[in-house]
């Protein structure tokens, strides 16, 4: 469960991206953010896992209060908060594993991992991941060979090795063609599904939003403009959206 | 934009004395000169290739170990991943101020601690490779998208994971690149070898120029011409090689062999290298301890600055001031010009590129010393000498940095305004110019800073500027005005760094 | 607008170059390069500058540089009309473009010359030039008069294979060879007299733990050197102003104070033979490439 408590963020002081939002998120559920660029939608995510510390406000996952851990406990419960970016930010160089194994970054002891030492649960866990979104014959590729849809499969993968019970997926479909965007999110839908996990989306696509999502939630100028259950979403609604 | 860029031409210009005039009645004198150099003393060839090993040898233990001392550094400097914002800033300031003290400098405190030989010219050209690679590690790191760096964050990773899984992978391919262009740096600029008693090829150029042995050094800077020919052609083998590079596994199982014996390598080279160092020092701790309170005794001596030198600080500094910044500015024009013949994508012809890379190559070997005592015979006493040599030197290394960067600029770009049915010229200045600009000014931006430097050393010959009175007092072992001098040159250092970032600013 | 500024810039470009086209009127340059061993840290030529151009009657334009390339070339290609310059830089100057000595400085004691000395720890073993072999020698640079070129001629004149009977190193400065000599890193060092007085506030003990082992010849001191082609009156005058500023009482006050000159000499090209002989007997070869 996620809980948001009037979170507001504040860019340099003066630029407000959130504004005042509060928010309640049940285990399992898939939630589609919608919104036009620059409504806040980015900055909102980026707030649940504290990569943007927000101006006031609480974030609650389960009973814990984000706002007030520390770097270490912070950093154990970014573990089961996987994210997901539109950019796929994988290590162009690394193979597919290594990029995969970064996911299990959080369960080893510094000095392990940084002689790139796993041990065989991780490559378990790794191996099953690149199964579940179809990549295991490219575990060995380099990534920068791999196209856009497979980028982002694999980021995908990365974030299941987290073992996390929420996901934040950050435009991951926007800079992909129509099919290969059908392809990952069929993905999320799986993994929805299958492990329970609860996925808050950013889609630019409001069709993609209505065919995937269980509640769509609209943002406007850093505020919540509606918050629907994804059959009671109108046109009407739809258009003041977008105006 | 255009205006702006002329007037402060005119202006500097004026600051150096800049005169076509002088320059060419100059010109007969200066071919005197140049000719003299047109017949290189091959038999000199065999010592020039010994001493070119020795100095080869050091160099490379010294580029490693500075390059992969730069590299924690540059991790806590860089703005993007600094744990603490207030470390970044003050390592920063202290490693600006380090890179500008003279290689005179760093001689006379090495020879205290470590006595005279291989040792401390290994830690000199080390100091110089861990100064330069560290800049160029901060600045690449600080391009690494912040996205890359949160996706990291987001799985839970320690700092030290970030580093070590997100932002050392990324930085592979430049390291290699780093450490050529430093092992090159290293090998021109070894004149410091000669300081500590390490020998080398810089100090057998000073004595040939001492001794006015045109020939001989003709024989040196063809020697130099070739090393550099070919540190390029390995550096970009390497870089290929890397870019090529196949993971060899088939299964987890030779994965994990993989990594391991990956890992062990690089632990056994860097044993190998920290073995080799311990080993080559062979002083007994008595005289450690001597030479390091000499040492500290010189470093106190230059805290106790002396005032009362200011007003030849603020002449002296006056000139290498505009001496750097009018160098850059006309060797940057000059290689923005130059970039575009040399460019296999932009240039009209390929014998163009063959005959412009030529061009370049020459530019950026000869030593700026031995270009501004050509001018100075052409020219005469005065800020014109050296200006002009350091601009030739300047148009010649941006040239080839630019290039570089040309070619590996989108093609889309280009051919996008060519279908457009324009010339070459144009779709350069529409095309690709604005969309390699700011790497073009951050390269000229690095130029400025080591013109300063290279300025402070020009005067010694009276080309004007600051060096003269600086290697004086060092060599008078006057520490309280050096420490005045050096501090001097580290103001105006970072004032054209915010001078800079304010231009750079206004103009994005 | 456009235009406006265009004529601007036209304006300032022709005053750049007839600004500097106008530096045609007569002036004579001097360079001064101070010798790395002498007495005294060069500040400013300045003030003789000024002192010549009344007693000449031409404009003095001074600049000092601490290696002599560069006025060497300027006195050759007529850029340096004159310069004081070390002894070495003289001979360079003279094979080069037939520059010619026309004085030479005296130093405190009156003399013309000045010389190298061999200095050891005051506890070592070495008493003669013969204990030298198979000890560690450390000379200046292989381009330095008084640090390598006249000890190490010494040396070989004292039957010392520079090669075979010594290790030598260069320590790229007469202070790091004394310091070289006082951390024990080397046995013997060759510097200019005194090197142990200029860096006393560096090593304050360096005259109890040292002596002099020997001398070197003579070395002689620093030159006034004219370019080749200046007309004989000139470098008449040039001659006569400067022994007429060392008579004066101001002239020889300044000279003393600012260069440690106490007068001058007239010195022809034979005083510097010494310098070609020390040289071709060190090997090297001053003759070719010019």
């Amino acid at each position: 469960m996620v809980k948001l408590e009037n979170i507001s963020v504040l860019y340099n002081q003066k630029t407000l991206a959130v504004d005042d939002i509060s928010l309640k998120v049940e285990q399992g559920e898939f939630l589609g953010i919608i919104g036009l660029s620059g409504s806040g939608k980015s900055s909102l995510l980026k707030t649940i896992n504290l990569l943007v510390k927000p101006s006031k406000g609480r974030i609650y996952v389960d009973e814990t209060d984000l706002t007030k851990l520390k770097d270490n406990s912070l950093r154990q419960i970014r573990r089961e908060i996987g994210f997901i970016f539109q950019d796929y930010n994988l290590v162009e160089r690394s193979s597919v594993l290594e990029n995969v194994l970064v996911g299990r970054l959080g369960y080893k002891s510094s000095l392990k991992s940084f002689f790139g030492l796993f041990d065989n649960n991780d490559y378990k866990i790794a191996t099953e991941a690149l199964e579940q979104v179809g990549l295991k014959e490219k575990t060995f590729v380099r990534a920068d060979q791999l196209s856009g849809g497979q980028k982002q499969r694999v980021a995908i993968a990365k974030t299941l090795c987290q073992n996390p019970k929420i996901i934040l997926a950050d435009e991951p479909v926007s800079s992909l063609d129509a099919s290969s965007a059908q392809i990952v999110m069929d993905y999320f839908k799986m993994i929805n599904e299958k492990r329970k996990i609860t996925i808050m989306i950013n889609l630019h696509d409001v069709n993609l939003a209505k065919k995937y999502c269980s509640r769509i939630i609209a943002l406007k100028n850093g505020r919540i403009f509606f918050d629907e259950k994804v059959g009671d979403v109108d046109d009407q609604q739809l258009q003041e959206l977008y105006q | 934009m255009i205006f702006f860029l002329i007037m402060s031409l005119v202006f500097l210009g004026l600051m150096v004395n800049f005169s076509f005039i002088k320059i060419y009645k100059g010109i007969p004198s200066m071919y005197n000169l140049f000719e003299r150099m047109m017949s290189p003393n091959l038999a000199y060839g065999q010592e020039v290739f010994s001493k070119l090993l020795e100095t080869i040898e050091i160099a490379v233990t010294s580029t490693i170990m500075g390059v992969l001392l730069a590299i924690p550094f540059a991790l806590l400097t860089a703005r993007n991943i600094t744990p603490n914002k207030y470390i970044s800033i003050g390592l920063n300031t202290l490693f600006s101020f380090l890179r500008t003290i003279p290689n005179l400098i760093w001689a006379a405190l090495l020879v205290s601690i470590f006595s005279i030989g291989q040792l401390p010219g290994m830690m000199a050209l080390t100091i110089t490779a861990f100064l330069i690679s560290l800049k160029l590690f901060k600045e690449n790191i600080e391009t690494i998208s912040e996205n890359l760096i949160n996706s990291t964050k987001s799985v839970g990773a320690t700092r030290l994971q970030i580093l070590r899984h997100c932002v050392l992978p990324t930085m592979l391919e430049l390291t290699v690149s780093v450490f050529f262009m430093v092992f090159e740096t290293n090998i021109r600029s070894a004149t410091v070898l000669g300081l500590v008693g390490a020998g080398g090829i810089g100090q057998i150029m000073w004595r040939d120029l001492n001794h006015l042995r045109y020939d001989n050094l003709a024989t040196l800077i063809l020697m130099l011409f070739i090393t550099i020919l070919t540190i390029d052609g390995l550096s970009l083998l390497v870089r290929n090689q890397i870019k090529k590079t196949y993971i060899p596994c088939k299964s987890i199982e030779s994965h994990r062999r993989f990594i391991i014996f990956r890992g062990m390598t690089i632990l056994v080279i860097f044993l190998t290298i920290i073995l080799g160092v311990f080993n080559s020092i062979d002083i007994n701790m008595l005289r450690f301890k001597l030479g390091l309170e000499q040492a500290q005794s010189m470093i106190l001596r230059m805290f106790y600055i002396d005032l009362t030198y200011l007003p030849r600080l603020l002449e002296g500094i006056k000139e290498s001031f505009f001496i750097a910044i009018f160098s850059t500015l006309t060797g940057a024009i000059g290689a923005l010009f130059l970039s575009f013949f040399a460019a296999y994508n932009t240039s009209p012809s390929k014998a163009m590129v063959l005959i412009s890379k030529g061009i370049t190559n020459i530019l950026r070997t000869f030593p700026p010393i031995v270009t501004a005592i050509i001018f100075f015979r052409g020219v005469g006493p005065g800020p014109l000498a050296g200006s002009m040599a350091l601009s030739i030197y300047t148009t010649g290394v941006l040239t080839k940095l630019y290039s570089e960067v040309i070619e590996h600029s989108h093609e889309n770009t280009k051919n996008s305004i060519l279908s457009t049915g324009c010339s070459n010229l144009i779709s350069f200045r529409h095309g690709i110019l604005p969309q390699t600009l700011p790497t073009f000014i951050s390269l000229v931006l690095y130029r400025l800073e080591s013109n300063i430097r290279t300025s402070t050393i020009l005067g010694i010959i009276g080309a004007g500027g600051i060096g003269t009175i600086l290697s004086m007092n060092i060599t008078w072992r006057n520490w309280e005005r050096v420490g005045l001098l050096i501090l001097g040159i580290a103001v105006m250092v970072m004032i054209i760094d915010s001078l800079s970032y304010y231009l750079r600013k206004r103009m994005s | 607008m456009k235009k406006l500024s265009i004529l601007l810039i036209l304006i300032v470009l022709m005053g750049t170059l007839v600004g500097c086209s106008s530096d045609q009127e007569e002036v004579i340059r001097m360079g001064f390069v101070p010798m790395r061993d002498g007495d005294k840290l060069i500040e400013s030529v300045e003030p003789l500058a000024t002192l010549l151009t009344e007693e000449i009657g031409i404009k003095v334009e001074a600049f000092t540089a601490t290696n002599y390339v560069g006025v060497v070339e300027g006195l050759g290609s007529g850029q340096v009309d004159f310069g004081f310059i070390p002894p070495f830089a003289y001979v360079l100057a003279n094979s080069e473009s037939n520059a010619q000595v026309i004085l030479t400085a005296l130093n405190s004691s009156g003399a013309s010359s000045y010389r190298s000395q061999f200095l050891v720890r005051a506890d070592s073993d070495i008493t003669n030039f013969n204990d030298i072999k198979g000890k560690r020698v450390a000379f200046v640079d292989p381009s330095s008069t008084s640090g390598y070129l006249f000890p190490g001629a010494h040396l070989v004149a004292e039957g010392i294979d520079l090669e075979k009977d010594i290790q030598y190193f260069y320590s790229g400065g007469h202070d790091k060879s004394l310091q070289l000599l006082l951390n024990g890193d080397v046995d013997v060092a060759t510097t200019f007299v005194d090197v142990r007085q200029r860096y006393e506030k560096d090593f304050p003990n360096a005259q109890e733990e040292t002596r002099v082992l020997g001398y070197t010849q003579d070395i002689p001191n620093i030159s006034v050197t004219v370019r080749g082609d200046l007309e004989q009156e000139m470098q008449d005058k040039i001659q006569n102003a400067l022994l007429t500023i060392a008579a004066s009482e101001e002239g020889a006050e300044l000279l003393k104070e600012l260069f440690n000159m106490y007068g001058f000499a007239v010195a022809t090209d034979e005083d510097y033979q010494v310098i070609r002989e020390t040289a071709a007997s060190m090997n090297v070869d001053l003759k070719a490439g010019n």
